[in-house]
């Protein structure tokens, strides 16, 4: 009997807490939702070799910045606008671009970008506040790896 | 492979049982990780996130990984409950129930992943954390069933293990020890099954999408009825046995003939 309420305490205590986290916290779908205006484009690491402190060797070049993202569903947008129903708009210096449908994927670490249902991409979120992003996301670029666009939240 | 219990088993139960069930365990995670981006049979990786989650102050994905690793550890204890409580009374029933309702859990992964699933967060999060019980249910019954011999859903053990037997080997002694021969056996089938589910089921998402689920149902179907076609095979067979008896029974000077001839 004793045991059986040990047990009962147990799982009630952890589905309370899983309750109480998610219920206090926005899910990061919720988060994301809004308008986010791009700040930057950065490689997440620098070479050891050069400039290695300053913050110039870490900042993408805008002409590089064009090269990576050629390939990519997003090039060239200045303003990300999430909206509740799955789709995204890209809005650039010329106006309103592609819309896309976005998708938040494992535990919300994940952004999944489609375009036509055909292309696809997928971002790390590493980092979702209230009004701070950031987007990790493979390149071949200089064999630097990972680049992230950081943005901040405008509305 | 599913009605004998822990020492009364054979290293051909083990393996039977390591084998079908890791090609489960493979296929399963490989699909959960193309469609959902997160892995469901094993818990370590969940453990090292919780743990990040938590330094960083990240509740909502806290609580969600949380309750993943929760229930991994209920399918575990759910598992063992019904052997134990079942065993004595029908071990065949014991230790196929935590397959049925392990079954019942991909198969409403598939179906509702190929005709509900519109990619929510909420939905990925359900699912991952169903095939995450699945899979705690799947690994508490081949460890409880096989005195912890054999564990199908995480390697970590495995390669471990598997390095600690090799460098056994070097020695000779060792490597005329049966038992351990066996066990590596038993560990390195697991591993090439694993590892061959894995890359069958990346394959064949790209045709079947959700439906992948249903071949990995129709694996755990195998080792179900396997057992079952055995046990009614015997049945069968005492069954004629008795019918033989008796007929000699009561004709014994047919009997007498028979032995005769």
């Amino acid at each position: 009997m004793k045991l059986k309420i040990v047990y009962l305490a147990f799982l009630t205590a952890a589905a309370s807490l899983i309750l109480l986290l998610t219920a206090g916290t926005p899910s990061p779908d919720t988060l994301l939702t809004g308008n986010w205006q791009e700040e930057s484009w950065e490689y997440e690491k620098v070479d050891q070799t050069t400039q290695a402190d300053s913050l110039s060797g870490r900042q993408i070049a805008e002409s590089v910045k064009q090269l990576i993202a050629q390939d990519l569903i997003v090039h060239r947008a200045e303003q990300w606008r999430f909206k509740p129903d799955g789709t995204l708009r890209l809005i650039t210096e010329q106006g309103p671009g592609r819309q896309l449908n976005w998708k938040m994927k494992g535990r919300g670490h994940i952004l999944v970008l489609h375009y036509n249902d055909q292309m696809e991409e997928s971002y790390t979120v590493a980092e979702l506040t209230e009004n701070h992003m950031v987007l990790h996301f493979y390149t071949e670029m200089q064999a630097r790896g990972i680049a992230k666009i950081t943005f901040t939240r405008t509305n | 492979m599913l009605r004998k219990f822990s020492n009364s088993r054979s290293l051909r139960d083990n393996i039977q049982l390591g084998v079908l069930t890791a090609i489960s365990a493979g296929m399963v995670n490989v699909a959960s990780l193309i469609v959902f981006f997160a892995f469901t049979s094993n818990v370590t990786g969940h453990y090292a996130i919780l743990a990040e989650e938590i330094a960083r102050g990240q509740w909502y994905q806290v609580a969600v990984v949380f309750s993943w690793i929760l229930l991994f550890f209920l399918g575990a204890f759910l598992s063992n409950f019904i052997i134990i409580n079942l065993n004595r009374k029908n071990a065949y029933l014991a230790h196929a129930l935590p397959l049925v309702l392990e079954l019942l859990c991909l198969l409403t992964v598939g179906t509702y992943g190929q005709y509900y699933y519109r990619e929510t967060l909420t939905e990925t999060e359900v699912l991952v954390a169903l095939m995450l019980f699945a899979m705690g249910m799947q690994n508490g019954l081949t460890a409880s069933i096989s005195n912890f011999a054999v564990k199908t859903t995480h390697l970590t053990g495995l390669t471990t293990d598997l390095g600690i037997l090799f460098s056994m080997f070097t020695q000779k002694e060792y490597r005329e020890n049966a038992e351990l021969v066996g066990k590596a056996k038993l560990l390195c089938a697991v591993a090439v099954s694993y590892l061959s589910a894995g890359v069958l089921s990346a394959l064949l998402y790209t045709h079947l999408q959700f439906r992948v689920f249903y071949v990995v149902s129709c694996v755990i179907v195998v080792v179900i009825l396997y057992d079952y076609s055995k046990l009614r095979l015997l049945k069968l067979m005492r069954k004629q046995d008795k019918a033989t008896e008796s007929s000699q029974e009561a004709n014994p000077q047919k009997k007498e003939v028979e032995e005769f001839a």
